[in-house]
């Protein structure tokens, strides 16, 4: 088994301040190097890797943005890159161009509310407004443009408007996200329930078959099997950090809330000292004890209902959780730590 | 009796790299493409925030494009005449 999907994490830098987001900012702000960035492509090829995609921080923020889709696109990769809109024009021109955009998977623009109220309530007053420019200008373009939303308190009962919204602009679809819980969102009152990770899920199968457009709902579903394969999981997908780490996925290093002081077991290497191949090598152990722990947990009927939320469970099982403790009537805390014994 | 034009809050313009520029008005969610004298002619409105009115408008466009009066008095009264048919832009009277 060989990954068809490679992830970076150009930057941590971000121009915007959302209240939901799962990006931690106790580390030192840095951008992803240029050079790495190329190695890392240059050794992908091996691995037969097809598609490289760009996330952040705000991946529009990293000085050499345009020489790095360049170089991916000059390795017959192609891309795609998920942005909060806000920097799109500088380069629309870009991605015009015919051998760009013929590479061009998609831009997964985030958008968390139809309207500007809903969605600046998340990422700040004016975004809205700006994501709608950076929208039409790829639309003019003919670019495949996808709206990425993530589901919180404030956006809940307006996932049929999101949909129509996307339909109506017409764009590709859109991929909505379950929002990942983090002491500002659970402090905020933004965070969902766990019931209501259900419900969405419902919602969004519905509107997937109704609507004629893409409708999907990215990682972090309930799944029945206590046994969940994501695409990382599968080695389908590999994620670069910013540091330059393999790491298992994007919703586990330096996430918010977790200690930054403690080892991080879903780090599996860095690629400025190993090759790409050798960190895959170890990946395949490290996802491995994550699935015979599992094993081992289920013979002896310790899986809760918490396995059921993949990258809940994988969160607890990292260490990236310990801070639920200080929301104890979250509904997650009772699902996430140890329930205590009776007196 | 002047004229006075307003762009629409409900409305976002995108400028383009070769000059032209897409309008999109968010009640309909209906996009608009601008050539470059539109882009130009939008701007201007935008920028001066209700106070434009037609005739600074066809003084600018023959400042900056290569057209007759006749021309440009033409271009621009198509212009606003289309853009408040499709709710871009408000004219107002000014007594
Ligand atoms: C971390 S951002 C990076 C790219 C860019 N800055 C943006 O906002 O699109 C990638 C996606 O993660 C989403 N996201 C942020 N915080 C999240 C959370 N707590 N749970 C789930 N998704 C989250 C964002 O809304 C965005 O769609
Ligand atoms: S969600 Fe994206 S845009 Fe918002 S703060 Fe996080 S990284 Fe920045
Ligand atoms: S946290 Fe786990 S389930 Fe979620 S994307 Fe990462 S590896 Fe997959």
């Amino acid at each position: 088994m060989t990954a068809r999907r490679l992830a970076f994490e150009l930057t941590n830098r971000c121009n915007l301040a959302c209240r939901h987001c799962m990006r931690g900012t106790a580390q030192p702000r840095h951008d992803l190097p240029f050079a790495l960035i190329c190695r890392v492509l240059d050794q992908a090829q091996r691995l037969g890797v097809s598609l490289v995609s760009f996330t952040g921080g705000e991946p529009l923020l990293h000085p050499q943005f345009e020489d790095l889709i360049r170089a991916t696109v000059e390795r017959g990769y192609t891309f795609s890159f998920v942005t909060n809109g806000h920097l799109l024009s500088r380069v629309l021109p870009l991605l015009s161009e015919s051998a760009v955009k013929e590479k061009l998977i998609q831009v997964a623009v985030s958008l968390d509310g139809p309207d500007a109220e809903t969605h600046d309530a998340v990422r700040g007053p004016g975004s809205f407004r700006k994501v709608m420019a950076a929208i039409a200008g790829c639309h003019a373009r003919g670019l495949p443009t996808r709206l990425k939303p993530t589901v919180n308190r404030k956006n809940l009962g307006r996932l049929e408007e999101m949909a129509l919204l996307a339909a109506h602009l017409g764009l590709t679809g859109l991929d909505f996200s379950h929002m990942h819980p983090t002491p500002d969102n659970l402090r905020d009152g933004l965070m969902l329930a766990p019931a209501e990770w259900r419900q969405v899920e419902t919602a969004v199968a519905r509107l997937a078959g109704e609507l004629k457009i893409a409708v999907g709902l990215c990682a972090g579903v309930y799944d029945p099997s206590p046994f969940y394969l994501c695409a990382n999981l599968s080695m389908i997908d590999l994620y670069v950090d910013v540091r330059g780490n393999l790491c298992l996925c994007c919703m586990l290093p330096a996430i918010r809330g977790a200690d930054p002081d403690q080892p991080e077991p879903d780090v599996i290497a860095n690629l400025a000292e190993v090759d790409l191949v050798e960190a895959h090598v170890r990946l395949v152990d490290r996802i491995a004890e994550f699935h015979r722990h599992r094993l081992r947990r289920l013979a002896a009927g310790e899986l809760s209902e918490l396995e059921h939320f993949q990258c809940l469970a994988c969160a607890r099982y990292f260490g990236k959780l310990e801070w639920l403790k200080d929301f104890p009537d979250s509904p997650w805390s009772g699902l996430v730590l140890p329930r205590k014994e009776p007196p | 009796m002047d004229q006075k034009i307003k762009a629409q809050e409900a409305v976002v313009f995108t400028d383009l790299d070769d000059g032209s520029a897409v309008l999109l008005h968010l009640d309909n969610k209906f996009y608009y493409s601008l050539n470059e004298s539109g882009s130009f002619m939008w701007q201007l409105i935008e920028k001066n925030d209700g106070a434009m009115s037609k005739e600074k408008l066809v003084e600018a466009l023959c400042e900056q494009f290569d057209v007759s009066p006749d021309q440009a008095q033409s271009d621009v009264s198509e212009f606003i005449e289309d853009l408040t048919r499709e709710g871009l832009i408000s004219v107002k009277s000014d007594s």
